[in-house]
């Protein structure tokens, strides 16, 4: 299998879907001439011209809004936010448009449209520039919240997204996109809602997704070192959450950690660890331990910044504390 | 077309039966297939139902009656018999209106609410006694009936993990417990007593068994350590109802190993020897009362799942007392384990017509001599009763070779695990 970036397999993905339907189109900041802030929307413009790449002005509600509307009318629009950041600017046209639109009209119209955002930390880029917003699509019903960590997955993921006739919210991490990886060649997509379980173990599970997957992923392979055999799971989807897998896993190791970049309040770990205390209590042998960036806005210096955001000690200090 | 029901034979030994109730009335109609009636055996109280449909005209035989095997007990069909209307005289001063009286109303048993007394939940005692312990922890060792307050915790805060308990459970003297411990039976007073008609029974038949059937014996030891480590792991994610016991692992080894050798799954009546394809295996199950050999049928063809399921369902019968008449009969093959209460060895009386017995002792921890060192074993005794006019030493032999073979490979066929049950919300 032919091995390609995180940003190349994005690219490929809205390129394939574009070619194989017409109603697909991308707008955003900087997605045509440019190419996209992130180069994720690379040679669209030349392939699809100006009027399925449209260069948008830097309005972040317009561009939701306006992505809601061609979505309403049979389009499938594919909005590029600069970074998640700039998502709150847009706030509104997500949680009071388009996660309700197709509830309130009794199903009689639909949204299919994805937002795609960069985010995350540790570039130095400060606290307004450094978020992991997850959470706050993950409160909202009536979106769907995806979030890759592989190469493989953000081009099927994407591709399904497109496919999907809800609201998708896509979120990158920017330190993903230059990692490389194997890319089954040609048409393929992955189901949304279900978890991957990159590594087999019975001692413990360990849960993240986006970024944090690698994180964890090479904590994993040094506590094998140490003997201890953890399952890892990439939750790949926040919601929906793929609970059956997470459940399957914890009844079989009866520990879990959960290894997440946003804060710890409010966070993806807290609504996963309360599903897994609600449906697997009684299989825990230990307090379920969250792995977090720390509950402050993100450090400007880099070994504050660093601190802030989990490393790969931390995860494999939780993994011992729990066993 | 009037037909008899008559009292029917429900066990190998019954040869009469009490009529305990009839859940019927002369004149109702009976479907059949439909509960007729309760009979008490020599081993049990069961229910038996219609073998015809029709109008139930005459009950022949009354609760409370004992008669023979075969007796006509009751007919269904035909007319219903001429009751002559008993003359009550008249109260004093009552006129005769002509009016037919009035039948006093039925007493309707009106189903009441039961109160169900609150049945602490798994670990719920654990809490109140203010043990520490993990969730797993606690619902691993009240499955168990493991007392937490006897285990030091070494999880998170001195908490009580899983791995304790299973540690703590593993150097308890006698792990499995495929059947609960009978109750000492209260010491009777001194002097001459009748027995009860379950005793005779159990009397008449070992009487006869160890007076018409030249026994002999051959024991084996078996290494039952892949099998407990195996019974682990399907338990894993079991919970109590679904528990397989190790109970369970002899009776499918023993099934499996017994299509080999069919003069050990075989019946010998005075009208000579009959082998049997099929293994029904009985399974000796104590009560305050006595013994009573419940039957698993075609146990050679069930899953290890499939016969835990079955185990545990003539068990929940055995203690209701309700068997269905097929449940006591048609055994080929009889399983005996005393290993609960801690016996080292013992020897079992055949079950006649059958041709063999096995006694399944207590799994005991025991160094075994292997390349120069000791290492730890669970050591499980057995010991197979035969009757030798049927059976040689060397067949014998092979099959508790074979079945040494089969537990101490311990692979059973792959059991499907419960999959995890999620609320879609």
């Amino acid at each position: 299998m032919p091995e390609i970036t995180y940003r190349e397999a994005l690219n490929d993905a809205l390129r394939e879907e574009m070619q194989r339907d017409a109603s697909v189109f991308v707008l955003g900041e900087d997605v045509g001439l440019y190419g996209g802030a992130f180069k994720v929307t690379e040679g669209l413009y030349a392939e699809f011209g100006e009027k399925r790449v449209i260069d948008m002005p830097i309005a972040e509600g317009l561009i939701v809004g306006a992505a809601i509307g061609a979505a309403m009318a049979g389009l499938r629009p594919v909005a590029e936010l600069m970074t998640v950041n700039f998502a709150l600017l847009a706030m509104d046209q997500i949680v009071n448009h388009a996660a309700k639109i197709r509830y309130m009209f009794g199903g009689k119209t639909k949204v299919p449209l994805v937002i795609r955002a960069p985010g995350g930390g540790g570039n130095q880029l400060g606290a307004q520039h450094s978020q992991s917003l997850e959470s706050y699509f993950l409160h909202c019903p009536g979106l769907k919240v995806v979030m890759p960590s592989t190469p493989e997955d953000a081009k099927g993921l994407l591709k399904e997204a497109i496919r999907e006739d809800d609201p998708i919210v896509f979120l990158e991490h920017e330190h993903l996109y230059n990692t490389r990886g194997e890319v089954p060649p040609g048409d393929y997509t992955i189901p949304i809602g279900k978890a991957a379980v990159r590594k087999k173990g019975t001692d413990l599970t360990i849960i993240s997704y986006s970024n944090m997957a690698l994180i964890a992923g090479e904590a994993a392979e040094q506590l094998v070192k140490e003997g201890i055999q953890s399952e890892l799971i990439d939750l790949r989807t926040l919601s929906p959450l793929d609970l059956a897998t997470l459940v399957a896993s914890v009844r079989k190791t009866n520990r879990a950690i959960i290894v997440e970049e946003d804060w710890k309040t409010g966070g993806v770990g807290a609504e996963v660890s309360t599903r897994i205390y609600e449906h697997a209590f009684s299989s825990l042998d230990a307090p379920i331990v969250r792995v977090a960036g720390k509950d402050t806005p993100m450090p400007y210096a880099k070994n504050l910044e660093q601190a802030a955001i989990p490393r790969v000690e931390d995860v494999i200090q939780a993994a011992i504390a729990v066993l | 077309m009037p037909e008899d029901i008559i009292m029917p034979k429900l066990s190998d030994t019954m040869l009469e039966g009490t009529l305990l109730k009839w859940f019927k009335h002369e004149g109702d109609y009976i479907q059949q297939g439909e509960t007729l009636f309760e009979v008490e055996t020599d081993k049990a109280v069961l229910e038996v139902a219609s073998s015809v449909s029709g109008m139930l005209t005459q009950i022949l035989v009354q609760a409370g009656e004992k008669v023979p095997v075969g007796t006509a007990i009751a007919i269904v069909g035909g007319e219903l018999p001429k009751v002559v209307p008993q003359q009550e005289p008249l109260p004093e001063g009552a006129q005769k209106t002509g009016q037919a009286k009035k039948p006093p109303a039925q007493h309707k048993e009106t189903p009441q609410l039961k109160v169900v007394p609150h049945k602490k939940e798994a670990g719920e005692a654990a809490f109140a006694g203010g043990t520490h312990a993990s969730p797993a922890a606690q619902s691993y060792a009240a499955e168990r009936g493991i007392d937490l307050s006897q285990i030091a915790g070494t999880g998170i805060g001195g908490m009580i993990t899983l791995k304790d308990v299973r540690d703590y459970r593993a150097h308890l003297p006698s792990r499995e417990t495929p059947f609960p411990a009978i109750p000492a039976e209260p010491v009777p007073a001194e002097g001459t007593t009748v027995l009860s008609t379950m005793r005779k029974a159990i009397a008449a038949t070992v009487s006869h068994s160890k007076r018409t059937i030249p026994h002999f014996y051959l024991s084996y030891d078996i290494d039952m350590t892949t099998a407990l480590n195996r019974l682990v792991e399907l338990n894993r994610n079991r919970n109590d109802a679904d528990t397989i016991t190790i109970n369970d692992v002899i009776i499918k080894a023993a099934s499996a190993t017994l299509k080999n050798y069919p003069y050990l799954n075989a019946l010998y009546p005075e009208q000579g020897l009959v082998l049997k394809k099929e293994v029904n295996m009985g399974i000796v199950i104590g009560l305050p009362e006595g013994l009573i050999i419940p039957v698993l049928k075609s146990a050679d063809s069930l899953t290890l799942e499939d016969i835990s399921r079955g185990v545990k369902k003539l068990r929940e019968k055995a203690e209701a007392g309700k068997f269905s008449s097929d449940d006591l009969t048609d055994g080929t093959f009889t399983i005996s384990n005393l290993g609960m209460l801690g016996v080292a060895d013992f020897a079992a009386i055949i079950y006649p017509p059958q041709t063999a017995i096995l006694a399944i002792s207590a799994i005991k921890d025991t160094p075994v001599l292997k390349d120069g060192l000791f290492i730890p074993v669970k050591m499980l005794r057995v010991t197979l009763s035969m009757d030798h006019r049927v059976v040689d030493g060397i067949s014998a032999a092979n099959f508790l070779r074979d079945l040494t073979r089969y537990l101490e490979k311990s692979d059973f066929e792959t059991v499907a695990k419960p999959c995890c049950t999620v609320e879609d919300d």
